[in-house]
C-alpha cells in the first residue's frame, strides 16, 4: 500500500486513541498539628476601648479549644468570625497572629501583631505579648535590624 | 512481424491494465480516505456531543451565596431587616408547627426553625431558636427551651448560579420536577412525535422545505427537539447547508447515545428563552424566575403557554419588549393546549384574555446582583486555575450583604433621578457606580455598576476608568505628613498664584475651584477645601516620586507618570481601584486585599480554597492617623461639610470629594471605623455632568451611610502621636478646648508651641474660666 495511505491510517488511529483529560485530585488544605503547650489566647486585661462581648469571649474560647485539638483551620475561621463582630478587638488580631506563627506563616503573623498593637492602646500586657511575637517572627525571617529594634522597644517597656 | 504485433498488443493491454490498476488503487485509496475522514469527523462530532451533553447533564453549576447573617445579643438589627433575610432564604410563616424553613413572630420575638446548611467550616444541623429584637437591637437569643445562645448563624442566601467555564446562569430542573402540563404543551407545539422519531422527521423536513420554497422564505421549521437541542448546544444560528448537515448528524448521535427522557431534560435546561442585557436566559427553570419571579412548579397554565411560545423566537416574542406579539403567540399555544385536550376549551378561552403577568423586575434570589457576580467571577479567575473552577458543583461563599446592597441600589436610583430633575438634565443621562466594603477586613459588601442595578452590561465599578481628580490629594498630603520634621497638619502652605512652565513651553496656571487664591493656609485646611494651587506647590516641593511612592504603598500597581498635572488627579482609575487605595487608609495604614469571596467548597463539600484575612503595614500608623484627621476636616469644615446636615454621628467620618475638569466626574470617598464607601457619578459619553463631588456623589454616599449599622467607634491614636488643642489662626497650642479650637494629632515632638488664643479671647482652660468668672 502506498506509504501516505499508511501514514493517514496511523494518524487517524493515533487521534482516535487520544483519551479525554483526566480530572485532577484537589489537594486538601489542612494545616499541620501544632505544639499546643501555649494557649492561643493572648494575655490581656480588658482595655478601656475594648469591652469584649460574651459572644466574642465564647468564640475566643472555642478558637482556643480548636487550636489545642490541632484544628487550626477551625480556630482561624472562628477568629475571623469573631472579628466580624468586633473588628477592633486587639486580642483577636493578636490571637490570629499566634495562629499564623503556628501555621508557619511568619511574615503574616508579624503583620497581624503590628495590627493588634495599633489597636491595643494602653494595654501593656498585650503590647508586650505582640512585641515578643514580633521579635520571634523577625528573627525567624532573618530581619535582624527589625528584630533589634523590637528588642529595644521591649527593653524600654520594662518598668 | 506477428511477434512485434503480439508484443505491441500485449504491451498495450499491459498499459491499459496498469492504468486501470492505478485508477482502481487511487479510487480505493480515495474511498478509504473518505471513510477515514468521515469516520474521524463522526468520532469528533460524537466526542463533542458527549462532552457537551455530559457536561451539561452531570455538571452542576457553581452556586453562589451571600454572607450568612449571624445573630448575636447586642447586634444592631431591625425586625424588618430580619424579615427580609427570612424572605431571601425562602422561609415561610409557620401555619401550625414550626417546621424547618418556617418562623413565627409575636411580641418582638421571632421563633425560627433553621434548615441545615453546609458552611466552609462544616455542616450546621437544623436548629430552632428564638430571637428578640427591641428597636434596632437584638435583645436576646435563646433556643426554644429558653437557654441563652451567644451566636446563631443563619444559612447564607443563594444569590446566583453559573457555570464558571462559560459564565452562564442555570436553574437546573430534573424532568420529574417539571410540571407535566408544561412538558405536554412543549411537545404538542414543538415536536409531537418526539418519543417516536429517531432524531429527525424527514417527512416534516420535506414538508417544511416545500412550504418555505413556495413562500420564498422560512416560514415553517421541521426541526425536532433533538435538533433544537443540538443547535442550542453547539451551533450558531447560521442556516447554511453544511451547518444543517452537521446538526442532523449530531442529532442522530444524540438519539443513538441517550434516551428520550435524558434528551428532553437536557432540552428543558438548555433552550434559549430570552436576554437580560448581556446575560442569556437558558432553560425553563431560569426563564420562570426571570419572567414570573417564581419557580417552575408554581406556574399557571397561561404562564407555561407563554414560555413554550417563546421557544420559537425569544426576542421576537419578548413579553417585555413586544407584549402584543407575545400575547398572540401565547394564545396560539393556549389554542394548541385546547385542541390537544391538555386544557378544557372553556378554560382556554378564559385564559386567552388574561394579562401576561410578567414581572417588571426579578425578585431577590437568583442572580439579582450581576455587578457583584462580575467581581466574584474575576476573583475566581484571578485566584484559581482553570482546572479548579471548571469543577462542577462548587459552592462559593461571598461577602455580599444584601441589606447594604439594597441601600446602595436605592440611593443610586433615587438620587440620580432627583439630580436630573433638579438640574434639568435629560432623564437617564447620569450614571453611577458604587462600592462599599468593611473598613478593617476589606470585605466587599455591595457593588453597583449601573443606575439600573439589575442590568447586566458594562460594569462601571470594575471597568470604567475615570480621572480621579482631587481624590489624589490625600496621597500628596500624606507624602508631606510622612516627613514630620517638615510638615504637620498646621504647617502653612502657599496658595498664591502659580505659573509653571511646561516642557512644551506652555505655561500652566492651576486654578482653585472658587477661582480665588488664599495665601498662607494651614495644611489641613488646604486639604479640607481641596485647594489645587497649594497642592501643586506642595507636590512639587516634595517631588512627584514621593507622591508616587505613597500611591504605591496604598496599593496602586503602576508608578505615577511624572508630570505635575498628576497632582490634580489626571490619573484614571476604576471605582474599585479607588476603593483599594482608600482601603489602606481606612484600615489605618494596613494594606488589606479586597475580598469578595470568603471560601469555596467543591461538590463534596471540601474546602477548595479559603481567602484568609491578610494585612500588611504599608503606611506608618502615625502618618495614617494624621491624614485621617485631615480627612476629618474635609467633613467638618471642608468640601463635604453638607454631610453634617444629613447624617447624625459625623464625628467619626473621614472623606474626600473629587471633581474633575469641567465637572465631568463627581467622586466621593468616605469611611468611618466600620465601613468604606466610594461613589462615582458621571456620564457615559464623558460630557460634563455639571456636578461636583459634593453635589453628585456625596448625597448618594450619605444615603447609604445613613442606613449602615455603624458603631461610631473612635480609635485611640497610635503610639507616638499626641492629640492637642490648637488655635488654627495662630497655629499655637491651647491648654484646653474652647470656641474655635481644633483637636489635632501631631507626631510626638512636633506639637506646636503654646500661646494660642481662643476665639473668645481667652487662653482656654481653667485659667480662662476663672478669668471670665471674675470679669
Amino acid at each position: 500500500m502506498p506509504r501516505h495511505i499508511l501514514l493517514l491510517i496511523a494518524l487517524a488511529g493515533a487521534l482516535t486513541a487520544c483519551s479525554t483529560p483526566q480530572r485532577m485530585d484537589m489537594p486538601s488544605t489542612t494545616a499541620g498539628t501544632p505544639s499546643t503547650e501555649a494557649p492561643l489566647s493572648a494575655p490581656s486585661r480588658p482595655s478601656a476601648t475594648t469591652d469584649t462581648s460574651p459572644t466574642v469571649l465564647a468564640m475566643m474560647q472555642r478558637a482556643d479549644q480548636a487550636y489545642r485539638e490541632g484544628r487550626l483551620d477551625v480556630a482561624e475561621m472562628t477568629l475571623e468570625r469573631a472579628l466580624r463582630i468586633e473588628p477592633h478587638n486587639p486580642v483577636l488580631w493578636s490571637n490570629l497572629a499566634s495562629l499564623r506563627m503556628q501555621q508557619g506563616r511568619v511574615a503574616d503573623a508579624a503583620e497581624l501583631a503590628l495590627k493588634s498593637n495599633r489597636l491595643a492602646a494602653d494595654d501593656r500586657r498585650l503590647r508586650r505579648h505582640n512585641l515578643q511575637l514580633l521579635h520571634e517572627a523577625y528573627t525567624q525571617l532573618g530581619r535582624a535590624t527589625k528584630a533589634e529594634a523590637v528588642a529595644r522597644e521591649l527593653q524600654q517597656m520594662r518598668p | 512481424m506477428a511477434k512485434q504485433r503480439k508484443r505491441r498488443s500485449s504491451k498495450k493491454k499491459a498499459r491499459q491494465s496498469t492504468w486501470r490498476g492505478i485508477l482502481l488503487r487511487w479510487l480505493l485509496a480515495f474511498v478509504i480516505l473518505a471513510l477515514l475522514i468521515g469516520g474521524f469527523a463522526l468520532a469528533y462530532l460524537d466526542r463533542q456531543v458527549v462532552e457537551r451533553f455530559e457536561g451539561a447533564r452531570w455538571s452542576l453549576p457553581a452556586k453562589v451565596y451571600a454572607r450568612p447573617l449571624e445573630l448575636y445579643p447586642g447586634q444592631t438589627l431591625t425586625r424588618e431587616a430580619l424579615r427580609r433575610e427570612l424572605e431571601r432564604l425562602g422561609y415561610r410563616a409557620a401555619q401550625e408547627r414550626l417546621a424547618a424553613g418556617t418562623y413565627q413572630y409575636a411580641n418582638n420575638s421571632f421563633a425560627i426553625h433553621q434548615r441545615p446548611a453546609r458552611f466552609w467550616d462544616g455542616e450546621q444541623p437544623a436548629q430552632a431558636f428564638r430571637v428578640t429584637i427591641v428597636g434596632e437591637r437584638v435583645e436576646r437569643l435563646a433556643d426554644l427551651n429558653g437557654k441563652r445562645l451567644d451566636l446563631v448563624r443563619m444559612p447564607p442566601p443563594m444569590i446566583g448560579s453559573f457555570y464558571p467555564s462559560h459564565g452562564e446562569d442555570r436553574v437546573l430542573v430534573k424532568l420529574d420536577e417539571v410540571p407535566p402540563l408544561l412538558v405536554d404543551t412543549l411537545l404538542a407545539v414543538e415536536d409531537r412525535a418526539f418519543y417516536e422519531h429517531f432524531g429527525l422527521r424527514p417527512a416534516a423536513i420535506l414538508r417544511a422545505a416545500l412550504v418555505n420554497l413556495r413562500a420564498g422564505r422560512t416560514v415553517q421549521g421541521g426541526s425536532t427537539l433533538t435538533q433544537q437541542l443540538v443547535k442550542n448546544f453547539f451551533l450558531s444560528n447560521e442556516r447554511t447547508i453544511s451547518r444543517k448537515l452537521v446538526e442532523v448528524l449530531m442529532a442522530l448521535i444524540v438519539e443513538w447515545r441517550y434516551d428520550k427522557n435524558d434528551i428532553l431534560e437536557a432540552y428543558l435546561n438548555e433552550v434559549y428563552l430570552g436576554q437580560a442585557g448581556a446575560r442569556a436566559i437558558h432553560g425553563f427553570g431560569l426563564a420562570s424566575e426571570f419572567y414570573f419571579n417564581r419557580p417552575l412548579a408554581e406556574l399557571n397554565p397561561e404562564q407555561m403557554a407563554l414560555l413554550v411560545g417563546l421557544v420559537k423566537g425569544p426576542s421576537y416574542y419578548s413579553p417585555r419588549r413586544n407584549p402584543e406579539r407575545a400575547t398572540d403567540r401565547r394564545n396560539v399555544v393556549l389554542g394548541v393546549m385546547g385542541s390537544q385536550d391538555l386544557l378544557a376549551e372553556e378554560r382556554v378561552s378564559l385564559l386567552k384574555s388574561s394579562p401576561l403577568g410578567i414581572t417588571s423586575a426579578p425578585r431577590s434570589g437568583r442572580s439579582l446582583y450581576p455587578a457583584f457576580m462580575d467581581l466574584v467571577k474575576e476573583q475566581l479567575r484571578r485566584d484559581y486555575s482553570e482546572a479548579d473552577i471548571r469543577e462542577a458543583g462548587l459552592k462559593i461563599f461571598t461577602t455580599l450583604d444584601p441589606e447594604v446592597q439594597g441601600r446602595v441600589e436605592q440611593a443610586v436610583t433615587t438620587r440620580l433621578q432627583q439630580l436630573e430633575r433638579q438640574r434639568g438634565l435629560p432623564g437617564g443621562s447620569l450614571q453611577a457606580a458604587a462600592v462599599v466594603t468593611t473598613a478593617e477586613s476589606a470585605e466587599v459588601l455591595a457593588v453597583v455598576a449601573d443606575r439600573d442595578p439589575r442590568y447586566q452590561g458594562f460594569n462601571r465599578a470594575l471597568n470604567a476608568k475615570r480621572p480621579i481628580g482631587s481624590l489624589i490629594k490625600p496621597a500628596v498630603y500624606l507624602a508631606a505628613l510622612r516627613q514630620p520634621q517638615q510638615f504637620n497638619l498646621l504647617t502653612l502652605l502657599d496658595d498664591s498664584p502659580l505659573a509653571l512652565e511646561q516642557r512644551n513651553g506652555e505655561v500652566w496656571r492651576p486654578q482653585n475651584y472658587d477661582r480665588e487664591y488664599h495665601g498662607q493656609v494651614p495644611l489641613y485646611q488646604a486639604l479640607a477645601h481641596s485647594y489645587n494651587v497649594a497642592t501643586v506647590r506642595l507636590g512639587l516641593r516634595l517631588g512627584l516620586g514621593q507622591v508616587s511612592e505613597v500611591m504605591q504603598d496604598l496599593g496602586l500597581e503602576a508608578a505615577l507618570p511624572a508630570n505635575p498635572a498628576m497632582l490634580l488627579g489626571t490619573l484614571e482609575l476604576t471605582p474599585l481601584q479607588v476603593t483599594r487605595l482608600y482601603q489602606t487608609l481606612a484600615a489605618n495604614g494596613f494594606r488589606t486585599p479586597q475580598r469578595s469571596i470568603r471560601a469555596v467548597l467543591d461538590a463534596r463539600g471540601e474546602p477548595l480554597q479559603r481567602y484568609p484575612l491578610q494585612v500588611q503595614q504599608r503606611i506608618d500608623p502615625a502618618a495614617a492617623y494624621l491624614i485621617q484627621a485631615g480627612m476629618r476636616q474635609v467633613v467638618e469644615e471642608g468640601t463635604a461639610r453638607s454631610l453634617k446636615q444629613r447624617l447624625a454621628h459625623t464625628a467619626t467620618i473621614r472623606g474626600k470629594t473629587g471633581t474633575t475638569n469641567d465637572l465631568r466626574d463627581s467622586w466621593f470617598v468616605g469611611f468611618d471605623s466600620d465601613f468604606l464607601g466610594v461613589v462615582w457619578v458621571g456620564r457615559d459619553d464623558n460630557q460634563p455632568a455639571g456636578l461636583t463631588g459634593s453635589s453628585g456623589a456625596l448625597p448618594i454616599w450619605t444615603d447609604v451611610f445613613a442606613h449602615l449599622p455603624r458603631r461610631h467607634a473612635t480609635l485611640p491614636p497610635p503610639s507616638g502621636v499626641n492629640e492637642v488643642w490648637v488655635d488654627p489662626h495662630s497655629g499655637k497650642r491651647l491648654d484646653g478646648p474652647c470656641e474655635g479650637a481644633l483637636h489635632l494629632p501631631f507626631i510626638a515632638g512636633t506639637e506646636p508651641p503654646p500661646g494660642g488664643r481662643c476665639a473668645s479671647g481667652g487662653g482656654a482652660g481653667i485659667m480662662n474660666f476663672l478669668e471670665n468668672l471674675f470679669n
